[in-house]
């Protein structure tokens, strides 16, 4: 999490509001300065390297900001030299042999080096090479532009401010499914709505979805209102969920559409005030988020689809809703010739009759009839206490593509 | 209606209107139409429940009672019967204060045999996590989890560091009846204070040798209990611990460090003197966010910050650790630093393993063990050997700099206390003259005597 002095520097704390001074395109000419900088003193005590980046540069820079992109370039950069040895093994060596005489340092460093069988220069170099602190600074990696480095920094003020919120809500639009899924991981209560359908005409689609994540998503019309807290948040303002909040961020950057507001402490004891993201603010969106859950769901979708070639796969197909709340179910199954014969899948990992039970009350009062569960055989209960009535299959590690057919096709 | 566990708190389902009943620590949550209360609160929620004679289902409990047995017998002191005995007495809760070598984790085993409870232990670092679990399977036969420095097993005992516990309380914090909570004084003013109230474990043990004292502690004796036993060095010292002597060695600026000393210190003293005119009472914590606020500010307390760091490790500082090795040429020596800059400087310079948090776990180990077994004569801190890393060989400590007071201190000296036949340790203190480590250093001393004085 970045410092909350150095969050505080970069924002400005109205009496209510929270307004981030993101870094844009009129920064990049002194980010390029610092990238600079750092290229010139690779290779020399990255800590050291470091506090000088935080001087004034040759190209003027708003203090703050450069603090900030200091931090964000620390983080990138952040690799272990290569050193002639294994810092440890060359530790081990000069330190005990320097506890078995008093010879001086030099004598002691060139016995440990003969039997490293290295020059007393590299063993010094790789003394303490692999600590954080001591180590050298690394090269730039590639591809590291002033650009990337003002979305990254952003990215991290934004996720600093979520860390320290209260609470969060999100109106997400499209690709959902990951946003709602990380929420749970993570034991926060979630509480969920239908999202008021965006005018087609008018919404505002972000780039990155046209890299989508499915063959088939969710409609970019079509959202959820998620407002997001943890369970002692009853209590008092706790920042235990900050990590779970902040996780959330680049789950909603691949959102078709977003706007997060947050409930963030300003200070400690301090006011709470609202900061509020949208898509379409500089931040930079991370690696794509892979295209299932797990491995099962990616194996049995591949599976389905080879056996199957009368049946579509859909995954993440639209929420269902029932007794005020959403479910997401994994995959529709929709056959082509007849697209009424509709199937819907869920695969539960973890389960007990209670919780089956209750998924089943559920998908009944949506009036859902055609819904298979596949349960875990080795993660749940016996098989007398599956519930009557229940469309389950059993699996074990891998879903049986012909018994789903089976009971499809029927 | 039933009582469930959920992510670190308890929830009442299918309730009837509890608004107008007292229960301790129950609220309404209009986020999921439920009562909830903080697990900590379990003994209390169900025995209000039950005074008020409501039919509640209990499923707070994983896996029901399971009784942990099989420990072997625990040959206790005197002293560790008598703090056993305290805590019992006072229905297995509170705080047993004694001082760094006396044998805290023989006690928490012995609490634990006697309670034949499912145990989660609480420690700081990752090298006590270690160090417990090769103690604790002395006396334990049976499989012990571990939370913590990339383990992730859970067992009917088991032992978390702090950190970990706090992310796994969520899930675990229902599956012990018994928190042994270790350097108990880490809680009680901050956001781990969590991991306490996640755990619905009755019964609580907390050991220290440094309690903390008033906010703290009131909120320590709520999620542990009071203290319930307590002794110092002085009660135990000759005895089962080893005596010491403390040589306080006085040094000077080099006339550049002084200029740059006396700069940054104005600067720091005009701040100070401003904000305490305003707010004569004012903390450290409102100083520091009152200069936040302006470039000036900052700028003083990046000055103070500077002032510190040169005061930690200054050239006679340097010269003095020089000497103190070439004259304890023999002995296994403890070095403590303010910072990991200054240990590793005097790592570099006389070639002596620096244990920091920067060190690996098998490192670590690999250099602790080297240094029982005479291969290593030194070991260089900032803060990892503060705190209960069991180094009984040590015979002299040499205090470069420290930052954390008086408590800092009793812990550092308690490093070189664990007795051996004819053990006299001691203990080095250097300290930079007409600077404000003088006053600092003054201060944990007699913080240090007084804590010899309460025990006397």
């Amino acid at each position: 999490m970045l410092p909350h002095t150095l969050a505080r520097l970069s924002t400005q704390v109205g009496s209510d509001q929270l307004v981030l001074h993101y870094l844009t395109e009129r920064d990049h000419p002194w980010l390029r300065s610092l990238i600079d900088e750092y290229e010139r003193g690779v290779g020399s005590k990255q800590s050291d390297l470091l506090s000088r980046l935080r001087e004034p540069l040759t190209t003027r820079a708003p203090k703050a900001k450069q603090r900030l992109a200091v931090d964000v370039l620390q983080r990138l950069t952040d690799a272990r030299a290569k050193a002639g040895v294994p810092p440890r093994e060359a530790r081990w060596a000069a330190l005990t042999a320097a506890a078995q005489t008093a010879a001086p340092r030099e004598e002691v460093l060139g016995l440990a080096a003969e039997q490293l069988g290295i020059d007393v220069e590299s063993l010094e170099s790789a003394l303490f090479a692999d600590l954080r602190s001591e180590r050298a600074a690394c090269p730039i990696p590639s591809g590291l532009s002033p650009e990337r480095i003002a979305l990254e920094a952003n990215l991290r003020l934004v996720k600093s401010w979520i860390q320290r919120a209260r609470s969060v809500r999100i109106t997400a639009w499209g690709n959902t499914r990951a946003l709602v899924r990380q929420a749970r991981l993570h034991g926060l209560i979630c509480n969920m709505r239908r999202a008021a359908p965006v005018q087609t005409g008018s919404a505002r689609v972000a780039p990155i979805a046209t890299a989508g994540l499915d063959a088939l998503p969710q409609s970019p019309t079509e959202g959820v209102e998620l407002e997001v807290s943890g369970p002692l948040a009853l209590f008092r303002h706790t920042l235990i969920y900050g990590r779970a909040l902040g996780a959330l961020i680049p789950r909603a950057l691949w959102c078709h559409r977003f706007e997060l507001r947050a409930e963030c402490e300003t200070g400690a004891g301090a006011a709470m005030a609202t900061l509020t993201v949208r898509s379409g603010d500089p931040l930079h969106v991370g690696r794509e988020l892979p295209a299932y859950d797990s491995q099962l769901e990616q194996r049995f979708a591949r599976d389905f689809r080879k056996a199957a070639p009368d049946w579509d796969l859909v995954r993440e197909p639209r929420p269902v809703e029932s007794l005020g709340s959403l479910i997401f179910p994994d995959f529709e199954l929709v056959h082509r010739h007849d697209p009424k014969r509709r199937w819907l899948l869920e695969i539960v990992g973890f389960w007990t009759p209670k919780y089956l039970d209750e998924k089943l009350r559920k998908l009944r009062a949506a009036h859902l009839e055609h819904v298979l569960l596949c349960v875990d055989q080795e993660r749940g209960c016996a098989d007398a206490e599956l519930p009557e009535h229940a469309q389950t299959l059993r699996y074990k590690r891998r879903i049986d593509v012909r018994a789903v057919l089976a009971i499809v096709g029927r | 209606m039933k009582l469930l566990f959920d992510h670190g708190t308890l929830v009442l389902a299918e309730a009837p209107d509890l608004s107008r009943k007292a229960i301790p620590g129950l609220l309404w949550d209009p986020r999921v139409e439920l009562y909830r209360a903080p697990a900590y609160r379990y003994a209390e929620v169900v025995m209000a429940l039950r005074s008020l004679q409501l039919p509640v289902v209990d499923e707070v409990r994983h896996a029901g009672s399971v009784l942990v047995e099989g420990w072997h017998s625990t040959d206790l002191r005197p002293y560790q019967h008598a703090a056993i005995l305290a805590w019992q007495l006072a229905e297995h809760r509170g705080l047993v204060v004694l001082p760094t070598g006396s044998g805290k984790t023989r006690v928490a085993a012995a609490a634990m045999a006697s309670t034949t409870a499912r145990t989660l232990c609480l420690v700081p670092t990752r090298a006590l996590l270690n160090q417990w679990l090769a103690e604790l399977s002395r006396f334990y036969p049976g499989a012990i989890g571990c939370l913590g420095d990339g383990r992730q097993d859970v067992q009917q005992v088991t032992v978390a560091t702090f950190e970990s516990a706090l992310r796994w309380m969520p899930r675990i914090g229902n599956r012990f009846e018994l928190l042994v909570v270790d350097e108990a004084h880490h809680f009680g003013c901050g956001v781990r204070d969590e991991a306490l109230e996640m755990c619905v474990a009755g019964r609580r043990l907390g050991l220290s040798a440094t309690p903390p004292t008033g906010a703290a502690l009131a909120r320590l004796e709520e999620l542990v209990g009071p203290v319930v036993y307590q002794l110092g060095v002085g009660d135990l010292a000759g005895k089962w611990l080893a005596d010491f002597d403390l040589i306080v060695l006085r040094v000077a600026l080099d006339r550049e460090e002084r200029a740059r000393y006396d700069a940054d210190h104005r600067l720091f003293s005009e701040l100070n003197r401003q904000f305490r005119s305003m707010h004569p009472s004012g903390t450290w914590q409102e100083l520091v966010a009152a200069a936040s606020q302006s470039s000036d500010g900052r700028a003083a307390l990046r000055a103070w910050r500077r002032t510190r760091q040169l005061v930690g490790f200054t050239h006679a500082k340097a010269a003095a650790v020089r000497a103190l090795l070439s004259r304890h040429r023999d002995a296994r020596i403890l070095i403590f630093t303010a910072d990991n800059a200054a240990a590793y400087a005097i790592a570099r310079e006389h070639l002596i393993m620096p244990i920091t948090c920067e060190i690996g776990r098998q490192e670590r180990e690999r250099a602790l063990q080297g240094f029982r077994e005479g291969k290593l004569r030194a070991l260089v801190s900032a803060r990892v050997l503060n705190e209960g890393i069991d180094v009984p060989e040590a015979e002299v400590a040499i205090i470069v700099g420290g930052t954390q007071g008086e408590r800092e201190h009793v812990q550092r000296i308690g490093r070189l206390l664990r007795p051996s036949p004819g053990k006299r340790a001691t203990v080095y203190e250097l300290v930079t003259l007409a600077t404000a480590e003088a006053r600092i250093a003054a201060e944990r001393r007699r913080g240090l005597a007084a804590t010899h004085a309460r025990s006397a």
